[in-house]
């Protein structure tokens, strides 16, 4: 028994170690890919309105990546294993490179970059500034990075944009290292959590849930602009979250402390939530749920300017 | 100062988790009166990739 966790601990440390050494094997060239891509496909060709919608969903991006280089460059000097430490020093490079590439791509798209909402201000700020190695890990390896990975999807899913839609996939296979360091390190961390710093990390995630479904609100109609549906994007993320989830589970099967896992009996609630606050594209919508959506949208914007105001 | 923020940020987002409960809750109910949402099922089957 005791060998066998001997064991895995060991095998753990030895994937976490690769994670350092398959970034530095996949390290592309940011400057070399977006430049081939936009040659390729004769620049950025896009009317006005979709390319302000682009911009208003990939200036959170940028300023997500800009925050993962920080919270990364944390991890690197605060892990205490060697192996992890690895794992999040290549990490710094590949959330540089993300940011470099995306600034160079708004750029590229030539309008004004509009101002980070209150929403995701706030989960990414309360990131950086905790000195809780659990919660950056939990909050941005496992929940912003899934989030930005399924919209990864969900932008080269709907060709919104040949040079972005070809770019998401060298995102995209990045974005799955740093999602595995979460997942293969956490275990560890939440192991010595007390029942009170479980509970508090729960609601934690809680929070961080809230503020990304309301952010989500906010730039309805900026997805809608580009064809991207939220309805599809919540399914898919869903899915994702919990395969991850299952990813830290120990070898009985038990989740670990301090994690938000759905409970599958629970999944018809979601199913509910999705479907009534983010209809399907196409689908059939009576008045009283439009109804009910444009309160939302609404109560969004108010929530965006409260936060505004601690930001 | 990041104490007070952090205390005004989560009592924003509580107060934004229960109006969107109490929103489903909502909707949920007309749901089963007057019906006419598309409600699909199980997220974990739907849509591949
Ligand atoms: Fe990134
Ligand atoms: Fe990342």
């Amino acid at each position: 028994m005791r060998r066998d966790y001997l064991a895995e601990a060991e095998k753990k440390y030895a994937k976490l170690e690769r994670l350092y050494h398959v970034g530095a094997r996949q390290a592309w060239d940011g400057k070399q890919v977006l430049g081939d891509l936009i040659k390729k496909h004769g620049g950025i060709r896009l009317e006005p309105a979709k390319k302000r919608a682009l911009a208003e969903i990939f200036s959170t991006i940028l300023w997500g990546e800009l925050a993962a280089w920080s919270i990364s460059a944390d991890l690197a000097l605060q892990l205490e294993d060697t192996e992890a430490k690895m794992a999040a020093t290549s990490q710094v490079f590949d959330e540089a490179r993300h940011f470099y590439v995306m600034r160079d791509y708004l750029l590229q798209l030539d309008c004004e970059i509009p101002p980070l909402d209150g929403y995701t201000h706030t989960v990414l700020t309360e990131l950086l500034d905790t000195d809780r190695l659990v919660d950056k890990l939990l909050g941005m390896q496992l929940i912003v990075e899934s989030v930005a990975v399924t919209l990864f999807r969900s932008v080269a899913k709907a060709g919104v944009e040949p040079v972005i839609s070809e770019l998401m996939p060298y995102f995209e296979r990045d974005e799955a290292r740093h999602v595995g360091l979460g997942v293969l390190y956490l275990p560890k961390l939440l192991a010595t959590l007390g029942p009170i710093e479980a509970a508090r990390l729960k609601l934690q995630q809680l929070k961080i849930v809230t503020l990304i479904g309301w952010g989500t609100h906010l730039k309805k109609r900026h997805f809608e602009t580009l064809g991207i549906d939220n309805n599809d994007g919540f399914r898919r993320g869903l899915r994702l979250n919990r395969e991850v989830l299952m990813g830290m589970r120990s070898a009985e099967g038990e989740d670990p402390p301090g994690v938000l896992v759905g409970d599958p009996r629970l999944d018809f609630v979601n199913d509910w939530a999705i479907d009534l606050f983010f209809p399907r594209f196409g689908a059939v919508v009576p008045g009283w749920q439009r109804a009910v959506i444009g309160v939302v949208d609404n109560l969004s914007r108010v929530g965006d300017r409260a936060l505004r105001l601690a930001a | 100062m990041k104490l007070v923020k952090r205390a005004y940020t989560t009592f924003v987002a509580a107060g934004m988790f229960l109006v969107r409960m109490l929103l489903l809750a909502f909707m949920a109910l007309l749901q089963l009166t007057l019906g006419g949402a598309e409600i699909r099922p199980a997220s974990r089957e739907a849509s591949a990739g």
